[in-house]
């Protein structure tokens, strides 16, 4: 081989060898936002059905609404394979005519997700995610 | 006439704008694959916690059941802008959705029940296997958007 032809053969594997991974890191940020994004759209679903819950409880009657909101939440998120429901804060204390805020907690495992090819040996790979909505009573209730 | 070196250099620089590109199109395929994917996953989510607050309301007939059947035509409307070629089937109210591996390739579903462990929580599923949208990527996406609310009670 002429050195000619081997300084070309050369610069064409350090070509590769750079546009490769760039290529496969692009596309798994693009995968890696997308999970993370889902998982804030299941917290914000989950926590706005929970305190809509919550105003639909008896008025004045504190433990009652946030029962309402718990079991919401716990029943939104616990079927999800990548997202465990935590502690959710507010939603009680319903008042006729006011509204209720929640804001929700949630651990998102990232190494349950596609994901988990980015840290192979983090078998625990989590970030912690949280969400707030209000729950506004409907107008024709009466108390 | 080309010398064979030359004609050796054509040869590799045609090769290497064929892996570039190819790799840069598996890229972009994967991108728009995946951005569909979550524009449906989404709607979905959105769609199912809409369809449960209507299915949790009260039946205009009977007070104290709750109105199972109002979910799946408000789901169906939500979700239709973003079904992208893929099917949606209600089931009847009451009736739980099918498991994923039984749903064929571009069908989705939705139904409403009460949670067989606690009967004062209302269920609504949306659950499919989307269609592939583009060939190049077959991804093997689904969807498996629960929402569940407590059911609206009646005091006087």
């Amino acid at each position: 081989m002429t050195s000619h032809r081997s300084r070309g053969a050369g610069q064409a594997l350090i070509e590769t060898a750079i546009t490769v991974p760039v290529l496969l890191v692009l596309l798994l940020s693009f995968l890696l936002a997308m999970v993370v994004a889902q998982a804030y759209v299941d917290l914000d679903t989950a926590t706005s059905l929970a305190a809509a819950s919550a105003v639909t409880a008896p008025a004045s009657n504190d433990a009652l609404s946030h029962e309402f909101a718990r079991k919401t939440y716990d029943g939104t998120l616990h079927r999800s394979s990548y997202l465990e429901p935590g502690q959710l804060d507010g939603c009680g204390g319903y008042i006729a005519g006011g509204t209720v805020t929640c804001t929700g907690h949630a651990v998102l495992f990232l190494s349950r997700t596609p994901m988990a090819i980015l840290q192979p040996f983090n078998a625990d790979w989590q970030m912690s995610i949280q969400a707030t909505a209000t729950g506004y009573s409907s107008p024709y209730r009466s108390t | 006439m080309l010398c064979p070196v030359r004609r050796h250099q054509r040869g590799q620089s045609l090769v290497e704008f064929a892996f570039t590109i190819g790799s840069f199109l598996l890229v972009l395929f994967g991108a728009l694959s995946t951005g569909l994917y979550a524009v449906q996953r989404s709607a979905a989510v959105t769609a199912a916690a809409a369809g449960v607050r209507a299915a949790a309301s009260a039946q205009s007939s009977s007070p104290n059941d709750a109105d199972l059947a109002a979910a799946a035509p408000l789901v169906r409307s939500k979700l239709r802008p973003v079904l992208f070629g893929s099917t949606l089937t209600a089931k009847p109210a009451g009736t739980p959705c099918d498991p994923l591996d039984a749903i064929p390739r571009g069908q989705l579903q939705v139904c409403a029940t009460l949670d067989p462990a606690d009967d004062t929580m209302v269920l609504v599923i949306v659950r499919g296997k989307p269609l592939d949208l583009l060939p190049l990527v077959p991804l093997p996406w689904t969807i498996d958007a629960p929402a569940e609310i407590h059911r609206v009670t009646f005091t006087r």
